[in-house]
Parts: structure tokens; C-alpha cells; sequence
């Protein structure tokens, strides 16, 4: 087993660069149960947890751009900025495991994982964030939702560092819901999960997006409810059918923890009761 | 009555070591020349097994020695049944779940031993699996045991109970399903087998029966019993999942290590301890109830059948205390129980918290609260019309002792509770709210079908420095049971608590004192303890009296010295007078015991005196329901406990505490998902348990009448703190949605479907 351990941008990107094949580690919270049990073998490693801590900040445009070495803890603890303006971002890092596993897990290794499961995804995607990817070659930046491509799959290249999250400012007077089911409150894999970010004025819904999360390959953006609920009025009628269209537009599958049906229903009554609570 | 020791809360004896991490577990303890076993198990559910290949595990460097069923030859007996002589240690012939053992392997390092184990391959033909205790009894279902598949089968026959059914006007006949549960303990099984050079063996493990492992490996290892000691090492947690299960690992461990001559360590992971250990029953039954108009019960007839998996294990012994379980504190003059246990393909079930008693109480205080809905009165009062007081000819056949306290609990219930409050409305519109109750007669110790096992023994050795030894028969499993011991010990000897360390059980210390289970450590070891304790004052207040040239009944020990019972007055101190004992020749070392009474019961009708004594309690749920994911929170539990005289106050709660949690477990989020007898989620990412964020708030209130025959008056705890929770919160849940609850877990799933059935 080779384990490198770099010590600065530049010595990372030359290393993965040379060692494409090597599974990059920080908070390493998914790769030691899949160590032991033989999900990994004989891999070779490179360890993030040397490189330079860097710190998120806030650009000209109001966007926050998190390293992708920020733990969940750190995002769990907030900071005023973080839970005012990205409060589904804070909460779906709360969600996250375990104080233990919280305070090591980093926020590229959720994305990077691509769990549809992943609590801190699922948290991100109505912000429309995307991820910076660095490699020798330079760096590009892709929206999260073409990033993840299936449970698992990433549009990473084998020689690329996810280096950065960057979350555009939501628009003003947003309202923002996560909801999470599972059979205990805390330390459980998502069974589905929502978040949602609604904007009203004047009675019409001015922006829309909404994210389920443990019902698709992938974290799913509900285009087609966004799509019937944008310009309406929210009415106990519209509520109702964009409910409906959750109900279909999910694609749940039956597993050991719960039924496809089951995780429907959730969907359509997680989206009916903020869309409730939204109108109030 | 006053005590000095007695009912305060001194700290554990083992806290410290604990909290520290510096208890040494079977895994930490080191050992030169350790091979590690492993075992390779059944790939299939039911088959027959062909042949088995072990040679790619052979030739895997670092692996000692690899054995099938073929190997055991004459030297050693293929049989690991509990009760019955049902289970081989390796498997030959006929695969009846996936727990049976093709090969069991000693090698250098664990992981080796486990890497030989997967290169074990088998020819097996596949047969049909039987996947719930019905279609065993099916007719034309697969036998997987010569004699069929009902195992065994148990009842309760008093008064006539289908002519009340034919003249009762109020008949509930309901079918309840209960699930599977594993006791999630801290320390998988882990057990060593260390061979002597003449033959004798000692072995050390995570236990709470080291009786019941000497028998097992003196019939494996066809040795006398004297040649074996069984040593209960620190064990973390057990909850009735190391009654009889180690006896497996021990045998493999045993046979291994005199094969080889060598320590041999078995050491489960968690994944081969949840999926083959043994479990809390599934169960299904049938309960019917039938009462007259102002809900007296007329008669109470109850099917319970459990799953038992592919061996007996002790499933009848479990099943007598469901059996016995099944009527509760109620009144009913004609009752029918049959209890049947059934051979399957699915997990091992055994002894968990409660023996049979949680699942048949689920069924019977849901009864009650429909019975209540029915006649048109609360939980309360429908309780308080049928349950028993004194004198009284109880449904089990005995007549209810004098100091019974069902109806105490009840009323104090009543009480302190909100049980009969109106419920406050919460805001949020999803939330619905309710409240529960759920009453438990628990008979102490074993039943009278198990009454043999019942005496206790302990050891009490004095010495020179006035320190104190205590060894006693049963297991300290966390549970407290050793501080328990402590504090009788230094309550009766009239020294401090700091004096007495409490040794490991051993069965080479102390005489069989049967299982640690059935809530009857306190009572029955106890009372040898203090048994123990009385010989040994009585012998050093006679060397006193004749050092003193006073007379031994004017003295006593008290504070840790030998004083004037009169006046008060210190005399010495208490390591003046032991010494003063060694050097007067006495024999500073006293066995004790205690048995109780021989109770007279017919196991035909399943009527007489089936156990020494009854705790009483009932506990009151509040649960919030979320109908959009179905997720029940317990917000607050309410425990009223009749427990005798508290020995240890805090210790007390404590058990109380963890019974709720472990019983909410049950009750709503923990399930064994088999499939085909395949267990699919066999780790803690998939088989959910509370954790601290799902934990109510506990309000405990204690009951205590001392019982005449407990050692200063205590009753046992560890059980009754879980066998109502289930029943409660099921009751709460019906109250929050009007619904019927039928079935365990109330996982989210469950309550979702509930909701939308109309």
C-alpha cells in the first residue's frame, strides 16, 4: 500500500497527477467501512488532512465558496453568515452521522461519495452550487447536479481534486425546508429526505427549487414540480397536485429500509406540509 | 427499617475501570502461544450437505487446524443442544440455518483464521425454506428434525373457557405479530479455551451462565466436570444473549484448543454475532378475551406461537415464561393458554430481557385498552376491575400472595401520572399525541419448571487485614449485580462498602448457582451473601466473646469495628478482630447459600406455584406521532416499580432507564430483516438501536415494601423494566391515531400504512 501525504496545492495536484489510481482520504468516514468489509483492496491513498486548512469566504458576488476540506461539524456549528443565508446547506450537515463522524467528514467527500443518501448534498443542491475541479491542467467549475452522475459516479476526472463548493447567494426573503426521515433521530441513513427553497411575492412563487434526497440514483433536482409550481399561487388545490407530482416524479426503489411506496409518500407529504407552511 | 449500606448509591465497584477503559475483555487479555479460531457457516438457510472442502483453508499459510463434523470422531460428542439433543457443533447431513458450523479453523491471527474459513467450500442440495413458524406447522412442510417441526409445547388449563365465551357479552379476538430482537450488547461473544497439560481445561469468556458452559464442554469434550473451569471474564452486556449461546463458542474454542494443544481465542465480529447468536422471539398471537358488559374478563384463550429457528436452544424454557406471562395481574376464571415452539430456518431465538414475557404482555395489555374502548372507560379503571389482590386463586393456579402490589402500582399510576389527564394539543398539525399504559406481573427467579437450578452459593473469606472477599455463583454482566453483592456483604458484616471486592464468577469458587437471568441475582445470590455473611460475624463475634470475656450476644460489628451492642462502645476494629480470628485458628472463609421453597406444580395443566415471588409495575407512555414519516418519538415514560427494598438507589434507576431504551428499541425502530433465513442487515448501520437523541425523559417512581424473603427485602428489576414498554407505547401510539396496533416494531413504514389504511 502507497500512502501519500502532500503538503501543499501544488504537491497534490503533481501527486494525483502521477498516482491517478489513488483514492483520495480526509475525513476518511467512508472508506474505513468499505476497507473492512473488502469493498477496498489493496488501494493505495492520499491523504488530504497535510494540506494547508483553508478557510470559506465570501466573493464580490455574495456566493460562499467552502474548501471542500470544510468538515460538517464546522458547517454544522454555522457561523451567522452560513445558517442565515444557506440554512438548508447548515442543516443537512447537522444531519450528517455523528458528532464523531461530523467533525471528520468533509463536505467533498460527501459530494465526491455520491450517496443519494447524502445528507449534506441533498442540503446544497436547491442552491444550484457548483464544485471547482483542479488538476495540472488548471480548473474548471461544473454544476453540482451534472457532477453527480449515478449512485457512486462523479464527473471527476481520475486526476482531479474537488477544491472548492460555491453556493450563488439565494434571492432575498427565501423561504428554505430540510426534512429527513429515518427510524431514529440522529446517526441514520436518509430514507428520503427534502430540501426545499421556495420564494413567494405577492402571492406568486418567484423561485423555486427543491431536491429529494435517497430516491433516485442520484440527490434529484423535481424539475417538473418546480417546473408546475413557478408564477403559481399556492392554493390548497395547487398544493395538492404539486404533492401528486412528487409522488411520480421521485424514483424510489424497495430496499432492506423501506419500500419505494413508502419513500413516495414521504416525498409528497414532506412537500405538501412545507408548501403549507410556505403559504402561511 | 434503618440501614446503614442499604439503599444508598455508593459508586460501582467497577465504574471506574469501565469509564476508563481499563476493564480487561477477553480480546484485550494477553496470552502467549493464542491461536484464533474462526468458523466457517452454512452458505444455505436448508440443504443437505454433501461434502465439505477444506483444503484450500488447510493449505493457507498460518492456519493450524481445520476440522469438520468427521474429525470429532469418538474423541469428542457432536452435540451442543441446550436442552435437547437437537444441534451438532459441526454440521453433517442435513443444514438447518445458516448458523451451523461447516468447519471450525485454529490459526496464527485472526485474520487468517477468518481468510481459511471463506476458502471453505461445500456440496450442499438445496431445500425449501420454511419462512415463518405457520407454514412450519403447515401440513406437508419439510421436517427439519425428525420428530416435526412443533419443538415443543406448553399450556394453561383453568375453568372452561369456551362456555364463557358462548355467555359473554363482549368477545375481542385479535391477532398480534411481534418481531425479533438482538441484544445489541457492547462485546460480541468472545470466550478462551486454555488446555491444561493433564487434561483439564480452563476457559474464560463473556458469559452469564459459566454453569451452564461447564455442562455444555463436559458433554463435548466427554471430560468429568471436574477437570473444568469456567471462568466469567469482564463481560460487556449480555441481556439473556450469553445464557446459552457461549456454550458454542466454547465448545469450538475447547475442541480447537486440545486438537492443538494451544490457547485457542474465538472472538466474534459484529457482524457473525448479530446474525448468529441467538435472539428475542419472534412471535405471533392469538388472543381472545371475552367479558361481561362492565368489563369484568370472563375468560382470556391465548395461542402463542414462537419462532424458535432450527434448534430448541432454550426456546421452552423461554416459552414457559410466556406461557406463564400470558394472563398478567388480571382475574379470569377460565383461561386457556397453549404456547407452542417452532422449528424454522430463521434466526436462533433464546433468551432476551424478559424471557417471552414483553410479547405476550404487547398482546395482552393492548387487549385490555380495547376491552377499555369497548365497555366505554379509561385504561385505569378497566385495569382496576380485573386485577387480583390477595387470597385470591390467580389464572397460573397459586393463590396471590399477601403482599401483592399490582393493584399499588396501578393507583400510583393513576396518581402521578398524566395517564388520565387530557392530552395537550401540540401546534404543529402533523403531530398527533397520545398516552399509554401497560401493566406487568413479573415472577422473580425461575419457574417452577426450572426450580433445580434455582440455589445459590457464595463465598466470604475474611482476611487478616480485615479486607473481605466475596465470590458468589451468579455474573456480573453490568447490570450491577457485583455492587449489589457488596453492599449486602457490608451491610451484614457491619463493615464499610470499600471493604469488599467481589472476584470474578468462577465455577471452581462457588457451587452451581444456575444462570444469571430471570431477574433473580439480587434475591437468590443475595441471600447466600448474606447467608455467608451471618456465619462468618457469628464466628467472629464467638472468637470475640471469648478474647473479650464478654458475651457474644452482647456484641456486634458496626463501623468497621467489634462494639459494645449496649453502650455503643468501640471495642477494636474490625482488622483487629480478624486478625485476632486467624490467630485464634478460626475459619475465616464461609459458604453460603440459599434456596427457596420447592414449589408444587403440574406441568400438564400448567397450575400451581410457578414462581418464588412477583415485582409489580406499569409504566405510562407519551409518544408524538409524525404522520408525514410515520416516526414515533416517546417523549416521556413514566415507570412505577414495586422492587421490595432498593439495594442500590441509583443502580436501580439505572436498570430502569436502560429497560425503557432497550424496550423502545423493540418497540419501534429495531427489526432483524431475514430473508429466505438470511439475515440482511446483520450491523449497526442497518439494524437500528436508540441512540442518546432518541431517549424520553424517565420519570421513575420506586415502590418500596420490603418482601419478606428478599435479602433486606429486595425484589428483581432487570426484566420488569423492559416487559411493559412495548405494550405501553403500543397502547399510546393506538391512543395518538385511533388506530389498531397490531404489530412490533412500530417502525415509521408501519405507522405510515397504519395511517393511510382507512
Amino acid at each position: 500500500m502507497a500512502f501519500l501525504r502532500p503538503q501543499s496545492r501544488e504537491e497534490l495536484l503533481n501527486a494525483i497527477h502521477e498516482h491517478p489510481g489513488y483514492i483520495m482520504v480526509a475525513g476518511a468516514t467512508d472508506v474505513w467501512p468499505k476497507i473492512r468489509r473488502g469493498a477496498i483492496k489493496d488501494a493505495d491513498f492520499i491523504d488530504l488532512t497535510a494540506m494547508p486548512r483553508l478557510e470559506p469566504y465570501c466573493d464580490a458576488q455574495g456566493a460562499l465558496h467552502l474548501p471542500g476540506s470544510i468538515t460538517a461539524g464546522r458547517i454544522a456549528a454555522g457561523g451567522d453568515k452560513m445558517c442565515k443565508k444557506w440554512p438548508l446547506l447548515v442543516e443537512g450537515a447537522r444531519h450528517v452521522g455523528s458528532p464523531q463522524i461530523r467533525n471528520r467528514a468533509t463536505i467533498a467527500g460527501n459530494i465526491c461519495t455520491a450517496s443519494p443518501c447524502a445528507d449534506m448534498t441533498t442540503g446544497l443542491t436547491p442552491y444550484n452550487p457548483e464544485v471547482k475541479l483542479s488538476s495540472l491542467a488548471g480548473s474548471r467549475q461544473l454544476p453540482l447536479r451534472e457532477f453527480l452522475t449515478g449512485p457512486g459516479r462523479t464527473a471527476r476526472a481520475a486526476d482531479e481534486w474537488l477544491e472548492e463548493v460555491i453556493l450563488p447567494l439565494p434571492p432575498e426573503g427565501v423561504f428554505s425546508k430540510f426534512c429527513k426521515t429515518g427510524r431514529r433521530n440522529a446517526l441514520i441513513i436518509a430514507v428520503a429526505s427534502m430540501a426545499l427553497n421556495i420564494l413567494i411575492k405577492k402571492g406568486k412563487i418567484e423561485h423555486i427549487a427543491l431536491a429529494f434526497g435517497s430516491v433516485a440514483p442520484t440527490v434529484l433536482r423535481a424539475q417538473k414540480v418546480e417546473e408546475f409550481l413557478l408564477g403559481k399561487e399556492l392554493s390548497a388545490a395547487i398544493i395538492e397536485e404539486a404533492a401528486a407530482i412528487a409522488y411520480n416524479e421521485v424514483k424510489p426503489i424497495n430496499d432492506q429500509r423501506a419500500t419505494a411506496e413508502y419513500r413516495r409518500q414521504v416525498c409528497r407529504d414532506f412537500l405538501a406540509a412545507a408548501l403549507e407552511e410556505a403559504a402561511q | 427499617m434503618k440501614f446503614d449500606v442499604v439503599g444508598t448509591s455508593p459508586v460501582r465497584l467497577d465504574a471506574y475501570d469501565k469509564a476508563t477503559g481499563k476493564s480487561r475483555y477477553t480480546d484485550d487479555e494477553p496470552l502467549p502461544g493464542v491461536l484464533y479460531g474462526a468458523i466457517a457457516f452454512s452458505p444455505v438457510s436448508h440443504g443437505l450437505l454433501k461434502s465439505v472442502d477444506v483444503s484450500k483453508a488447510k493449505a493457507l499459510p498460518g492456519v493450524v487446524k481445520v476440522m469438520v463434523a468427521a474429525d470429532l470422531g469418538d474423541k469428542y460428542a457432536n452435540n451442543i443442544g441446550a436442552v435437547r439433543a437437537d444441534q451438532p457443533l459441526l454440521a453433517y447431513d442435513h443444514l438447518r440455518w445458516r448458523g451451523d458450523r461447516l468447519a471450525i479453523i485454529a490459526a496464527e491471527s485472526p485474520e487468517i483464521a477468518r481468510k481459511a474459513a471463506s476458502l471453505v467450500t461445500a456440496e450442499i442440495e438445496e431445500l425449501p425454506v420454511i419462512h415463518t413458524s405457520e407454514e412450519a406447522l403447515a401440513e406437508g412442510a419439510p421436517k427439519l428434525h425428525e420428530m416435526g417441526n412443533l419443538a415443543d409445547s406448553m399450556c394453561i388449563r383453568h375453568g372452561d373457557v369456551e362456555k364463557a365465551f358462548s355467555e359473554s357479552p363482549i368477545i375481542l379476538d385479535n391477532r398480534y405479530v411481534v418481531g425479533y430482537q438482538d441484544h445489541a450488547y457492547l462485546e460480541p461473544n468472545s470466550v478462551v479455551a486454555i488446555p491444561g497439560a493433564d487434561g483439564s481445561l480452563l476457559l474464560r469468556g463473556s458469559m452469564q451462565a459459566p454453569f451452564y458452559v461447564q455442562g455444555a464442554l463436559a458433554k463435548v469434550l466427554k471430560k468429568p466436570m471436574s477437570k473444568i473451569r469456567v471462568q466469567q471474564a469482564t463481560t460487556g452486556g449480555g441481556f439473556g444473549g450469553k445464557e446459552d449461546y457461549p456454550n458454542e463458542p466454547s465448545a469450538v474454542a475447547s475442541v480447537l484448543a486440545f486438537e492443538t494443544g494451544r490457547p485457542v481465542k474465538v472472538i466474534y465480529n459484529r457482524e457473525e454475532d448479530l446474525a448468529y447468536s441467538t435472539k428475542r422471539h419472534s412471535m405471533i398471537i392469538e388472543h381472545k378475551l371475552a367479558a361481561k358488559e362492565d368489563g369484568t374478563i370472563t375468560a382470556i384463550k391465548v395461542k402463542a406461537i414462537c419462532d424458535a429457528g432450527a434448534y430448541l436452544g432454550i426456546s421452552s424454557i423461554v416459552a414457559e415464561r410466556a406461557n406463564a406471562s400470558a394472563t398478567g395481574p388480571y382475574r379470569s376464571p377460565n383461561v386457556q393458554v397453549d404456547t407452542l415452539v417452532v422449528y424454522t430456518n430463521n434466526a436462533f431465538g433464546g433468551a432476551f430481557r424478559g424471557f417471552g414475557a414483553p410479547q405476550v404482555t404487547f398482546a395482552l395489555e393492548r387487549q385490555m385498552d380495547l376491552l377499555a374502548e369497548k365497555v366505554g372507560v379509561d385504561p385505569v379503571e378497566i385495569r382496576r376491575r380485573n386485577t387480583f389482590s390477595a387470597g385470591e386463586i390467580s389464572p397460573l393456579g397459586d393463590v396471590v400472595e399477601a403482599d401483592v402490589n399490582a393493584m399499588r402500582v396501578l393507583e400510583l399510576a393513576a396518581k402521578k401520572t398524566p395517564i388520565l389527564k387530557e392530552l395537550k394539543k401540540g401546534k404543529e398539525a402533523h403531530i398527533k399525541r397520545g398516552i399509554g399504559l401497560a401493566a406487568v406481573r413479573y415472577g422473580v427467579g425461575l419457574h417452577a419448571g426450572g426450580q433445580r437450578l434455582e440455589g445459590s452459593g457464595a463465598l466470604v473469606q475474611v482476611n487478616i487485614d480485615g479486607s473481605v472477599r466475596v465470590n458468589i455463583g451468579g455474573a456480573e454482566l453490568g447490570q450491577g449485580a457485583f455492587t449489589a453483592m457488596a453492599i449486602i456483604a457490608a451491610e451484614t458484616l457491619g463493615v464499610s462498602y470499600g471493604r469488599i471486592y467481589v472476584g470474578e464468577a468462577d465455577t471452581m469458587l462457588v457451587p452451581d448457582s444456575g444462570p444469571t437471568v430471570a431477574s433473580r441475582t439480587t434475591v437468590m445470590s443475595g441471600n447466600a451473601v448474606k447467608d455467608g455473611c451471618l456465619i462468618m460475624k457469628e464466628r467472629l463475634l464467638k472468637c470475640a466473646a471469648a478474647d473479650t470475656g464478654r458475651k457474644a450476644g452482647e456484641l456486634d460489628i458496626k463501623g468497621d469495628a467489634l462494639i459494645d451492642k449496649k453502650s455503643g462502645e468501640i471495642i477494636m476494629d474490625f482488622a483487629t478482630l480478624a486478625n485476632k480470628a486467624y490467630c485464634a485458628k478460626v475459619n475465616l472463609v464461609a459458604n453460603g447459600w440459599y434456596a427457596p421453597d420447592r414449589k408444587i406444580w403440574n406441568k400438564e395443566v400448567g397450575q400451581g406455584q410457578s414462581y418464588t415471588t412477583y415485582a409489580h409495575a406499569v409504566m405510562v407512555a407519551e409518544v408524538a406521532v409524525d404522520t408525514i414519516t410515520g416516526q414515533v418519538h416517546v417523549e416521556k415514560m413514566h415507570a412505577i416499580h414495586d422492587v421490595g427494598q432498593a439495594i442500590h438507589h441509583k443502580g436501580i434507576e439505572a436498570q430502569i432507564e436502560g429497560g425503557v431504551v432497550q424496550g423502545m428499541g423493540w418497540a419501534i425502530m429495531e427489526e432483524l430483516v431475514i430473508k429466505d433465513g438470511k439475515m440482511l442487515n446483520p450491523n449497526f448501520t442497518d439494524y437500528i438501536i436508540p441512540t442518546i437523541q432518541d431517549i424520553p425523559e424517565i420519570k421513575i417512581t420506586l415502590l418500596e415494601r420490603p418482601y419478606k424473603n428478599g435479602p433486606y427485602g429486595a425484589k428483581g428489576i432487570g426484566e420488569p423494566s423492559l416487559i411493559p414498554v412495548a405494550a405501553a407505547i403500543g397502547n399510546a401510539v393506538a391512543n395518538a391515531l385511533k388506530k389498531p396496533v397490531m404489530e412490533l416494531p412500530m417502525n415509521p413504514e408501519r405507522i405510515k400504512l397504519n395511517l393511510l389504511n382507512k
